[in-house]
């Protein structure tokens, strides 16, 4: 059970803070999530940071977006033989195609950007890759066990 | 209820939870990029200069675009003198200085031609041109917006400079096409402002911080 919560601290929500994190303290402060946090940030943000590339300031929050929510369904549905278990498992990849093709079209706010979907799939690949890892890693202590 | 039932709504929550957080860290629709009214300046007690591009007079692709235009611009701020001659793309450029003359903020006007459903497509082209003209260059948003009583699209862009006097500078930007018809022609107001300001924290500060706003405020077409 630690270990589970471990890794879902590590790969769920330790991700999605990071995120969230770069989006008060660098972006936009009239996102709905800044306005929550008042103008106490624009005050940190200049004076206690260092100047982040545009490119990851822009395009890693939403790959952090990805590899958590990817994450979290590779835990919900590890050891299933779902035949939904890929569509599940590849949601947080198909959701960011889906807002990235949608700005493309202009049917959702924001710019399309080739970067933006490149990292969505690096960052479900790695998600999807260190589960699996992770997984194999269990079967094998539990051999070793039994 | 089955293991597959339970992994499913766990999903379906999770999903839930997560395109809220997204929801959340996505521009709000009504202010999508462009809450561009333009705000009133900061300091309307700010001495001014007009500038009428009517009295001007340019040669080349300039006069063959001509608009008819006025705005007013703090009088402190300095006109580029090679705007509006030879082979310059604007009618004209000013430009907010500090005393070690890092650009602090710049607003020119450059001709443009296009009708409002060609919009999209020339701003990609002049998002294409300058990115080949700032570092790091990185177009972060674009969409519809409105400079007064004017509609037109912008996109913005950020750009960051390692090699000036004061080390590295963020270089914010802000291109908005407004269309003509048929009584006259486009104009693109092009603005930029510098981390060199403390007035100016980002790329949506651009024309709504500094004193860009006074420009803006009183940008107006002699034609509507």
């Amino acid at each position: 059970m630690r270990r589970i919560c471990r890794a879902a601290i590590l790969h769920v929500f330790a991700p999605l803070l990071l995120g969230s994190v770069i989006y008060l303290l660098f972006r936009d402060q009239n996102l709905p999530i800044s306005l929550l946090f008042g103008s106490t940030l624009s005050v940190i943000r200049p004076a206690f940071f260092p100047r982040i590339p545009a490119s990851i300031l822009y395009s890693l929050p939403d790959a952090l977006w990805v590899y958590s929510l990817t994450s979290l369904m590779a835990f919900i549905w590890q050891n299933s033989q779902s035949t939904f278990k890929a569509f599940w498992m590849s949601s947080g990849l198909l959701l960011a195609f889906a807002f990235e093709l949608g700005q493309l079209a202009g049917v959702i706010p924001g710019t399309f950007d080739v970067l933006d979907l490149t990292g969505a799939a690096l960052a479900a690949s790695l998600a999807l890759f260190l589960n699996a890892q992770s997984t194999h890693l269990k079967r094998i202590l539990n051999d070793i066990r039994s | 209820m089955t293991s597959d039932l339970k992994r499913t709504i766990a999903s379906v929550a999770g999903l839930a939870i997560f395109v809220l957080f997204a929801t959340a860290t996505s521009k709000k629709p009504d202010n999508t990029n462009n809450s561009n009214s333009v705000p009133a300046p900061h300091n309307s007690s700010v001495a001014t200069t007009k500038f009428n591009s009517s009295s001007e007079k340019f040669s080349g692709t300039l006069d063959q675009y001509k608009v008819d235009f006025s705005f007013d611009y703090p009088t402190s701020w300095k006109r580029d003198d090679k705007a509006g001659k030879g082979a310059s793309p604007n009618f004209v450029k000013v430009e907010r200085m500090s005393d070690d003359e890092i650009t602090l903020e710049n607003f020119a006007v450059g001709y443009f031609t296009g009708q409002a459903d060609l919009m999209p497509k020339l701003a990609e082209q002049l998002n294409e041109q300058l990115s080949g003209g700032f570092p790091e260059y990185k177009k972060v948003s674009e969409g519809p917006t409105k400079v007064g009583n004017y509609d037109g699209y912008e996109f913005r862009f950020t750009s960051h400079s390692k090699e000036t006097s004061r080390g590295e500078l963020d270089i914010w930007g802000r291109a908005v096409l407004i269309p003509g018809n048929d009584e006259r022609k486009g104009a693109v107001l092009l603005m930029i402002a510098t981390s060199a300001d403390d007035q100016i924290k980002g790329v949506d500060d651009v024309g709504s911080k500094g004193e860009i706003p006074i420009i803006l405020n009183s940008f107006r077409f002699a034609k509507p």
